[in-house]
């Protein structure tokens, strides 16, 4: 009784053991969700600022096209990549003919070799919001 | 030895305890900003919805139902109201000392000069100040109108009864300025006076320059005088209703359980403040 290990002295260093374990293997999980999450916020913020830069572009000067993102912080995103695209409305939407354009911003990024996509929708339309 | 015994289970359960802490603190980290991150994302689409809202209604100049946007998202709806509704008193924003605000009361969207007369009464309600206000504001008043083919103004210098100026500054005055009143279900004011009703009074006796409104009316410019702070001024028709000065939008974008509003005013046509202080000259002017 005095000398050597308990039983149970031994079934906690196992236990002990095996929590720590648990939680290094998890680690590496979790630093991974946090990289993600800071990702997406990038992403959210460089697909804002190409809307907002839209925003400011007289509507006349607003054509059709689609053309990549020219932003700095694209390099901070693995394989980061993103598109503008400025179309008319949809006449679905637009059922009056209105002077509307269509931006839907794109940004794409590669996360554990998956494909991650954020994509923005809104309309730009003659005499609004900064017009 | 016996007394050795137990020490290296307190030391592992203390070990256990904070590795167990710092564990969960990274796994709740984590997953605490992939949800925060995620509703972000969430936020931006409403937001950039509730913006595609507006912009289609701003281009129909009317309410727009639900419509869906795509991209996880839609406009729940956008609402416009116009300021002042039909019948009701157009409440300016507060303004400072010498501050001009300015009332349509023709169509400013009609094509034709001059624009179509929308007010016809031959009164108009007046109310300005603040309620209890010390610094008794005075109002000058700008009528523009439209008579044998030229624009022409007509001038009310209007101070508060009780307002003690040193030299007197000869205006008019309202002999109603024991507010809090205002226009039905609107801000409460200091004075009220009628314009057009004929009743007319200076500090030394009466005198006879509130006859009825002209014919043709275009737009009165209310500027505030000898106030010290920012107070509010109130125009009511008293008969018909003024024309839409403004039109306030809102719209809500929703995406997933995120919803965002934006609300957006547009102000039709302002004169610039200048015009009180211009000549305006269709020919050269010379000296």
């Amino acid at each position: 009784m005095e000398k050597g290990v308990s039983l149970i002295e031994s079934l906690l260093i196992v236990v002990i053991i095996g929590s720590v374990v648990f939680l290094i293997a998890g680690l590496p999980n979790a630093m991974m969700l946090i990289a993600k999450s800071r990702h997406v916020s990038l992403a959210r913020e460089i697909a804002v600022k190409q809307i907002e830069d839209k925003r400011t572009i007289n509507y006349s000067n607003l054509v059709n096209d689609s053309s990549p993102i020219s932003d700095t912080r694209l390099s901070l995103l693995p394989e980061g990549s993103g598109t503008v695209e400025v179309t008319d409305c949809d006449p679905s939407i637009c059922t009056q003919g209105e002077n509307i354009k269509q931006v839907m911003v794109t940004v794409n990024w590669q996360n554990n070799n998956k494909l991650q996509t954020i994509t923005l929708k809104t309309m730009i339309g003659e005499g609004g919001i900064n017009q | 030895m016996r007394n050795q015994q137990g020490q290296i289970i307190l030391i592992l359960i203390l070990v256990m305890t904070v590795a167990l802490a710092i564990g969960i603190s990274v796994v709740q980290r984590s997953l605490v900003d992939v949800s925060t991150s995620t509703e972000v994302e969430e936020s931006s689409r409403a937001f950039s919805a509730a913006e595609a809202g507006i912009e289609k209604a701003l281009s129909i100049n009317s309410s727009v139902g639900q419509f869906d946007l795509g991209n996880s998202a839609e406009i729940s709806e956008v609402i416009k109201i116009d300021k002042p509704q039909p019948g009701k008193a157009l409440e300016l924003e507060s303004l400072y000392k010498e501050e001009v605000a300015q009332v349509w009361l023709a169509d400013l969207n009609s094509p034709t000069n001059p624009p179509a007369q929308v007010y016809s009464g031959t009164t108009l309600d007046v109310y300005w100040g603040s309620p209890g206000a010390t610094n008794r504001a005075a109002l000058e008043l700008t009528l523009v109108y439209y008579e044998s083919n030229e624009y022409k103004t007509r001038k009310w210098y209007l101070d508060n009864i009780s307002a003690n100026r040193n030299p007197d500054n000869n205006f008019d005055i309202s002999t109603s300025c024991s507010g809090p009143q205002g226009p039905p279900g609107g801000n409460r004011y200091q004075c009220y006076k009628r314009l057009g009703d004929g009743t007319c009074q200076t500090r030394s006796g009466t005198c006879s320059n509130n006859g009825p409104l002209q014919n043709n009316l275009m737009l009165l410019r209310a500027r505030l005088l000898y106030n010290s702070d920012n107070q509010s001024i109130a125009v009511r028709p008293t008969s018909g209703s003024l024309p839409v000065q403004s039109s306030t939008f809102y719209s809500t974008g929703t995406s997933g359980n995120t919803q965002r509003m934006i609300k957006v005013q547009r102000v039709y046509k302002v004169v610039p403040s200048y015009l009180d202080y211009a000549i305006f000259s269709e020919n050269e002017i010379n000296k």
